[in-house]
């Protein structure tokens, strides 16, 4: 199963959710948000009637000398705010339920990215991708367009994760090409120090950023009834058990760590949701949706 | 019925249990690696596994039990059949069943294997005393015996002394007494040389003695090179060649020979004088070849070096000769009442138990089957 096949009822789910950042409410203008750049980038679109409230400026004056009504020219504008993807490509995400070796934690993170795209492009608004590998990150310019989906779609489908992205190094990048007030959706498994302090750093410098961290189903339920042999992908240590033994004291100090992250996030303004690769991604926009209410 | 092994060291081929426990442990020691990276959230010492894990524990269970039935296969097990306390009657066969009242004493035929006295009678069996004497070695001690004998019988050289003090019935045969056999003389084959044929005419001369005054005598005389008639049972060889194969073969399954003493015997093993004249001076010796006799004289066949040859008792002496007399075995049942010996230890054991391989060898049957169909079927959680 492709990651980009979203199912229909996921579609009709995804339907009913919003992107929104949480700067809205500062901004006026029309469109899903607010602008700051009104004036730039206008490209025509229609004419309309006239209603009360449109600028005077924007009538249309030689047209209501040839018709004697007023229009106002409609634009097609840039959307103000861009969204922006960031995916860890580093060897965790390519862990995969011991259930369902063939749906690996990238598949999910795929998944979540095609559903962020369907939600962004049902909005109108700008979207852009930034995935972080060993090699240094790849980023896709933000565009509205439907043919940015099959870019990124095109880009993403044949990476395979592997090595440990350097955050350090990227979060220049992720400066430079994020404009402050952007949404920045870090999708990551959250295990690497780094990744959590360039979020922290981007949501200090005034970016919206949110959090989801996808965790495998196999750490959500440590279903190992066997003795096993756990290698970290990323630095190679191992460790041999028996997942019976392990099962109670792992759920427990896990679970602390998660809950941990959690906390450190949204005392930074980063909202935070968990996924996990066996379930629909819808979960995770919901509850950053539902972060950007409580605020 | 008393199980027993015949073989207990066999035994130590249970040993070989362990040879599918350790398959069956290994496999579970034999660790899966995967990735997982929460790996700083692991224990990083975790308590060993105390129990040890055995997966496939109905194929392992399958597996000891074919290896357990096999080794106790080699162990030769038995189930002896328990001592019977009843007092026992002995009827040797031919004798009236109905001569001995039945007290509910176990009532056994003399007989090889001892049935029971309520089947048919066994054809007479001629080692008698044999059979009592192994009767009394198989009951247990303190089994009163009673033998039902006919008046006379065949007995063996030694007396009867049994462990038991027995009661020693005579009883009338019910059948007529087998008269004595009447012993038949021996037909004589002659093989002879050329130049020897007057030494033929002392075994003619024979042959017309064994034979009735009216009879033709029984007698075949002719060159060595005449093949020996299909129902010879003695061959007289009157030459100094040596026997041919056929002859040798013919004597190989059973046949008698007298050789001339010039002619080469077969015999590699050690000869018995069997024939001595006035002066113990040996005159014929005997030596076997495969189940026939070879009797080779000593001296050439002529009066003057072998004087036996024209005394009146030679066609007896060649008849002893050729068909040996059996030796007297007739005793009054009277006077061969067992003595009583030493309280010899009754054997402990039955010594025909019932053996339980052929039994065993089913069940191992069954067990390979199902632990094949359990080690090759489709859905097996551990993939060999």
């Amino acid at each position: 199963m492709s990651p980009f096949d979203l199912p229909p009822d996921l579609r009709t789910r995804l339907r009913r959710l919003s992107l929104a950042p949480r700067a809205a409410a500062v901004l006026v203008g029309d469109g899903a948000h607010a602008s700051r750049n009104r004036g730039g980038a206008m490209e025509f679109a229609q004419y309309r009637a006239y209603e009360r409230g449109d600028d005077l400026r924007r009538i249309d004056w030689k047209l209501y000398s040839r018709s004697d009504k007023f229009f106002v020219r409609d634009a097609e504008r840039e959307s103000p705010v861009a969204i922006w993807i960031v995916l860890d490509a580093s060897a965790s995400m390519a862990q995969a339920d011991l259930a369902r070796p063939a749906w690996t934690r990238f598949d999910a993170a795929r998944r979540l990215t095609a559903a962020l795209i369907e939600i962004a492009l049902l909005q109108g608004d700008r979207f852009g991708l930034v995935v972080a590998r060993d090699k240094g990150p790849l980023v896709l310019a933000p565009s509205g367009d439907k043919r940015q989906r099959d870019r990124i779609r095109l880009e993403i489908s044949p990476l395979r994760p592997g090595g440990a992205p350097h955050w350090d190094r990227d979060l220049k990048t992720l400066g430079e090409r994020i404009a402050p007030g952007d949404l920045v959706i870090f999708i990551t498994d959250g295990f690497d120090e780094a990744c959590v302090a360039a979020a922290e750093r981007l949501a200090a410098s005034g970016r919206d950023v949110s959090f989801v961290q996808l965790l495998t189903g196999d750490e959500r339920d440590f279903p190992f009834d066997s003795s096993l042999r756990f290698r970290d992908p990323e630095n190679r240590a191992e460790l041999a058990g028996d997942g019976r033994s392990l099962r109670a004291d792992f759920l427990k100090r896990f679970g602390e760590a998660r809950a941990a992250l959690r906390a450190r996030l949204e005392s930074r303004g980063v909202r935070f949701a968990e996924h996990f690769a066996d379930q629909d991604p819808d979960g995770p926009i919901q509850a950053l949706a539902r972060a950007a209410a409580v605020r | 019925m008393i199980p027993a092994l015949l073989l207990p060291a066999a035994l130590a081929a249970l040993l070989a249990v362990a040879v599918p426990l350790a398959i069956h442990i290994a496999r579970r020691t034999e660790t899966r690696t995967i990735d997982f990276a929460a790996l700083r959230w692991l224990n990083p010492n975790p308590k060993p596994v105390q129990r040890l894990q055995l997966d496939e524990r109905l194929l392992l269970a399958v597996r000891i039990a074919l290896i357990v039935a096999v080794a106790f296969a080699l162990a030769r097990p038995v189930l002896r059949p328990s001592g019977d306390a009843r007092p026992v009657v002995a009827l040797a066969p031919g004798v009236d069943a109905a001569q001995v009242p039945d007290n509910g004493a176990r009532r056994v035929w003399l007989a090889p294997g001892f049935p029971g006295a309520d089947r048919a009678a066994p054809p007479q069996a001629g080692e008698l005393s044999s059979l009592i004497r192994q009767l009394d070695a198989e009951l247990p001690t303190g089994t009163s015996l009673t033998l039902v004998v006919p008046p006379a019988f065949d007995a063996d050289g030694g007396r009867l002394v049994l462990s038991r003090k027995v009661t020693w019935k005579v009883a009338p045969v019910n059948a007529a007494s087998s008269a004595k056999p009447q012993r038949t003389p021996p037909s004589l084959v002659v093989r002879y040389a050329t130049e020897r044929t007057e030494a033929v005419q002392y075994f003619r001369a024979a042959a017309a003695a064994y034979a009735g005054p009216e009879q033709a005598p029984a007698f075949d005389a002719a060159p060595v090179d005449q093949p020996l008639p299909a129902q010879a049972k003695t061959l007289i060889w009157l030459s100094g060649a040596p026997l041919s194969d056929a002859v040798l073969s013919w004597i190989e399954r059973g046949g008698v020979v007298l050789l001339a003493n010039d002619a080469p015997s077969p015999v590699e093993g050690p000869k018995t004088v069997v024939w001595r004249d006035a002066l113990a001076e040996p005159l014929a010796v005997e030596g076997r070849y495969g189940q026939g006799r070879v009797l080779q004289l000593t001296r050439s066949l002529a009066p003057k070096t072998l004087p036996a040859l024209v005394e009146p008792d030679f066609p007896d002496r060649l008849w002893a000769l050729l068909d040996p007399p059996p030796a007297p075995a007739r005793v009054a049942a009277q006077d061969y009442a067992p003595a009583l010996g030493e309280a010899r230890r009754a054997l402990t054991f039955n010594p025909h138990p019932i053996d339980l391989r052929p039994w065993l060898a089913v069940l191992i049957a069954a067990l390979f089957a199902a632990e094949r169909w359990l080690a090759t079927r489709r859905k097996r959680p551990v993939l060999a």
